[in-house]
């Protein structure tokens, strides 16, 4: 209950006064809420328990867009002076990223005029479409799976595979927590994380706010390469988990983690097994076994963990097992 | 007779250190605005937490900074802008600068907060410059315009005393 009054707190905060009065007389909580789109001129549309909605002109949600209130320039702007507090010079490097974290872990992503210099973006202005995405963690959703990747009291070097939105991260995500935790079988593991795109902590003035355990230290917005260099030199982590590493500096740098003696889980795109052994970079990994745990999940459903192989590529689990959790509220959902 | 004269003369005193009150309260918005530009350089330190800080830190604009740390945290709608008129509007220490000063106020809270991170320690540089300038000024001014205010005051305590004799 706590939880569901933090997300709505958090969520309406960031909300322009007039938008929120009305948000607030259709939902007395919105953590059954996944998207709010603002669009300059545009109606607001809210995403409710996975269905598209037009906030109405006089309440309620409609589906008619006659009946829709649209979103004003000075509304859109009062928005982004709040999602900033009021700084917009704090919160450049966020911007020019396309997205900004808020208490809560909260994503905003926003889109505007881009300003382009030296063939990089400088910025963002006139910023006229926002999505407010509303952050949920599922608590829970990798156990069934640890005790194919641990290995007495350390665990395997693990890569899940997944094409995008299928719930990789969140795998990931729980892994961290329960590596982190321990319980009362295994001790808990000092993991590092390098969260390069804040995914996975969704870290606000640095702290973390989805639960990564009581052992784990965030790099946040840090370059994957360089911060898992980081993490060896300097906090001395068991695990070290990435998220979408891809680049060949980011292999290399999983190729120095697992030869210091580290323990690397990872995540990167992909359909199936045979697609990353082709990986001009990765594969090379996969052919050596650095790896020796692979979670493969299911193209086109999100949260379906399909097989796990080992470093052979066998087959060591094949049920039909949905990534299902509590989300942090509480309620179950797959 | 003795308490007229005395009146005047406290009266001139009194003038005298409004002037002296001016430039501590110039010299504390110096400080401030280096605090700020700190804060952005070196820590990008959104403006709430700049303000929070500036509000331990003051003594003259301590409920200032405390206003406007308040109110932007609130999200109650308005811009920096508003928001910083308001906060100037219900402080007291204002009444001591000039209108001039007020004016270059007002101007800092215009150009706060709105910029990119170049523009804004970039203001910020211009406002400092400007400042040190009106405290050079005001401090250089202060001698001659407290011996003036003391004079006064004690001259008119003098002829009053005399016209009521």
């Amino acid at each position: 209950m706590d939880m569901e009054k933090d997300i709505t707190g958090q969520v309406l905060q960031i909300l322009p006064v007039a938008i929120r009065k009305r948000v607030t007389e259709v939902f007395r909580d919105l953590s059954d809420v996944q998207e709010i789109r603002l669009r300059t001129g545009r109606p607001l549309i809210i995403v409710y328990g996975r269905c598209e909605y037009f906030l109405g002109i006089n309440s309620g949600l409609t589906h008619n867009i006659k009946k829709a209130y649209y979103v004003s320039a000075s509304e859109l702007r009062e928005a982004v002076d709040y999602i900033s507090n009021y700084s917009r010079y704090a919160f450049e490097e966020e911007l020019r990223q396309g997205y900004i974290t808020i208490q809560g872990g909260h994503r905003i992503g926003v889109a505007g005029k881009i300003l382009w210099e030296n063939g990089r973006i400088k910025n963002m202005g006139n910023i006229s479409f926002m999505n407010i995405r509303v952050a949920h963690q599922m608590l829970g959703c990798s156990e069934k799976i640890m005790p194919y990747i641990r290995h007495g009291d350390s665990i395997y070097n693990t890569l899940v595979i997944s094409p995008p939105r299928c719930g990789k991260t969140t795998l990931l995500r729980d892994m961290i927590r329960i590596l982190s935790n321990g319980d009362s079988n295994t001790r808990g593991l000092t993991v590092g994380v390098v969260d390069e795109r804040s995914e996975l902590g969704a870290c606000y003035r640095g702290c973390p706010q989805n639960d990564l355990g009581c052992r784990s230290d965030v790099l946040d917005g840090c370059p994957k390469a360089e911060g898992m260099m980081m993490l060896v030199r300097s906090m001395s982590p068991e695990v070290i988990a990435v998220d979408e590493i891809g680049s060949n500096k980011d292999v290399s740098a999983v190729d120095y983690v697992m030869n210091c003696g580290i323990r690397v889980i990872a995540t990167v795109h992909g359909l199936d097994m045979d697609e990353i052994r082709n990986k001009p970079v990765l594969g090379s990994l996969v052919k050596e076994h650095a790896f020796k745990r692979y979670i493969l999940l299911e193209a086109g459903k999100i949260g379906k963990i399909s097989m796990v192989f080992d470093e052979r590529g066998s087959v060591i689990y094949n049920q039909d097992c949905f990534i299902q959790g509590n989300t942090d509220n509480g309620v179950k959902s797959a | 007779m003795v308490l007229i004269i005395s009146g005047g003369i406290l009266s001139g005193h009194y003038f005298a250190e409004k002037s002296l009150i001016r430039i501590h309260i110039l010299e504390e918005l110096e400080q401030a605005l280096q605090f700020m530009y700190g804060e952005i350089e070196y820590a990008a330190a959104d403006i709430a937490t700049v303000f929070g800080g500036l509000s331990a830190r003051s003594s003259y604009c301590k409920n200032f900074w405390l206003y406007m740390h308040d109110r932007i945290l609130e999200n109650e709608g308005g811009t920096l802008y508003s928001i910083w008129k308001e906060g100037l509007s219900n402080s007291g220490w204002v009444r001591y600068l000039l209108y001039e000063d007020r004016l270059f106020l007002e101007e800092i809270g215009k150009n706060t907060g709105n910029l990119d991170r170049q523009s804004q320690l970039h203001t910020l540089d211009i406002f400092k410059k400007r400042l040190a300038g009106m405290i050079l000024a005001a401090r250089s001014e202060y001698k001659g315009k407290a011996k003036a205010c003391h004079a006064v005051g004690a001259a008119a305590g003098i002829f009053l005393s005399i016209l009521l004799v």
